[in-house]
């Protein structure tokens, strides 16, 4: 005779996955269905078996490492979902008024770059600093798993250039940079380790793994220019030429609108998209 | 006889294709049953892992080649899994590619074996 699983046991199988720290809603539900249906299956070929004797059995069928793996992937296959309904979306983003919306932003950056490259480039690195150290203090990751060594390494990829650019015999733009890097690289360190445990929606992964990218962007940056040859001089060099202040225009651009593309369109419509294929998560807006 | 389960490694490259043919076979499927679909269809020789097949139908997923419906069985949730229509070309092309991977190999293993 099958028998179901009654509701403490299945509450039972979800306090064990979240204590493996399984932290997704949706991933929680799957494990927790494909273990109570080997379990019921288990229970109906013998007998005589308890519940725990048949979970004992069911879960020595799992990996050593665990569920860990699983979040890996599922991270991995959700940063590509990511990435590709960004594109998407881009497409609906461009509409008209966008569209003059960026021109008209390009045209003022180039006006600004043009004129007061010193100034800005100070204003724009702040900027990045403010906003990534805000989105990483507010969507933070959980701090009780021991195996995520990207909690370590993603920081060192602000610090490193940081101090690197910090000791270069560069023009003092560069310096100054370098030393907001190192500063946002250890304040990215410390709330990281911050207790967080709010953390468990797919939305806080998605938000959590653009965001990243602003600092992917501004650390190689700031470390090629100055390779290039002119020491740093880059600066110098846009003071009164079309094409540097141009370029370095057309670069900001494309962050303003990508900044403001992810908050004011990609984030809603991902929401929405996500409300719409997990009815049964409450996702936050 | 061969061996009872199958080479993992030989497993392992087709499981994709694996799963996206037992979906259009059914109209939709959830994990576990297709961990076990497996098994009765291959009588044991093919055993999915459960580390193996979440990875992927995630990835499938993500890749918009299966679409996912949540229901609700009694006191659970259950994550049922159908195949989109990008789902059926993709399979269809990994067929080809599957077809064409056999013939080759026939060519070159064939003649030793005989």
């Amino acid at each position: 005779m099958r028998r179901q699983l009654t509701s403490d046991e299945v509450q039972y199988l979800f306090d064990l996955v979240r204590d493996r720290e399984v932290k997704y809603i949706d991933v929680q539900h799957e494990l927790v269905d494909h273990v109570a249906s080997a379990v019921e299956e288990e229970m109906a070929l013998n007998n005589t078996w308890t519940f725990v004797q048949a979970l004992n059995v069911v879960l020595g069928r799992f990996p050593i490492t665990g569920f860990a793996y699983f979040i890996q992937e599922k991270e991995k296959a959700m940063k590509a979902y990511w990435r590709s309904r960004q594109w998407a979306h881009l497409k609906t983003y461009f509409t008209f008024p966008k569209i003059m919306m960026t021109l008209a932003t390009f045209a003022s950056l180039w006006t600004i770059l043009f004129w007061a490259p010193m100034i800005l480039s100070a204003v724009l690195y702040i900027g990045v600093f403010l906003m990534s150290t805000w989105a990483i203090a507010d969507h933070d990751n959980d701090p009780s798993s021991s195996k995520r060594s990207y909690l370590i390494w993603e920081p060192l990829l602000v610090i490193v250039p940081g101090v690197i650019l910090l000791l270069t015999e560069v023009s003092m733009i560069f310096r100054l940079t370098g030393a907001l890097m190192l500063l946002q690289g250890l304040i990215f360190f410390l709330v990281r380790f911050r207790s967080v445990h709010d953390f468990d929606s797919k939305r806080s992964l998605l938000v959590l793994s653009s965001f990243y990218r602003s600092f992917w962007i501004a650390g190689p940056v700031s470390l090629i220019v100055p390779l290039l040859g002119t020491d740093g001089k880059w600066f110098d060099m846009m003071q009164g030429s079309m094409v540097c202040s141009g370029l370095s225009a057309i670069v900001c651009t494309m962050v303003v609108v990508y900044i403001h593309a992810m908050v004011t369109h990609f984030k809603p419509m991902l929401r929405q998209e996500l409300q719409q294929k997990y009815p049964h998560l409450r996702i936050a807006s | 006889m061969y061996i009872c389960v199958m080479n993992s490694k030989l497993l392992r490259g087709s499981l994709e294709t694996i799963v996206l043919k037992m979906l259009s076979d059914n109209d939709e499927l959830y994990g576990y049953e297709i961990t076990q679909r497996a098994k009765e269809l291959t009588a044991g020789d093919v055993a999915i892992t459960e580390g193996a097949l979440y990875p992927i139908l995630h990835k499938l997923e993500a890749k918009g080649v299966v679409s996912v419906e949540v229901r609700s069985i009694g006191n659970r949730m259950r994550k049922y899994y159908s195949l989109t229509e990008n789902g059926q070309l993709e399979l269809s092309q990994k067929l080809v590619e599957w077809r064409d991977y056999v013939a080759s190999l026939n060519l070159i293993l064939q003649p030793k074996l005989s």
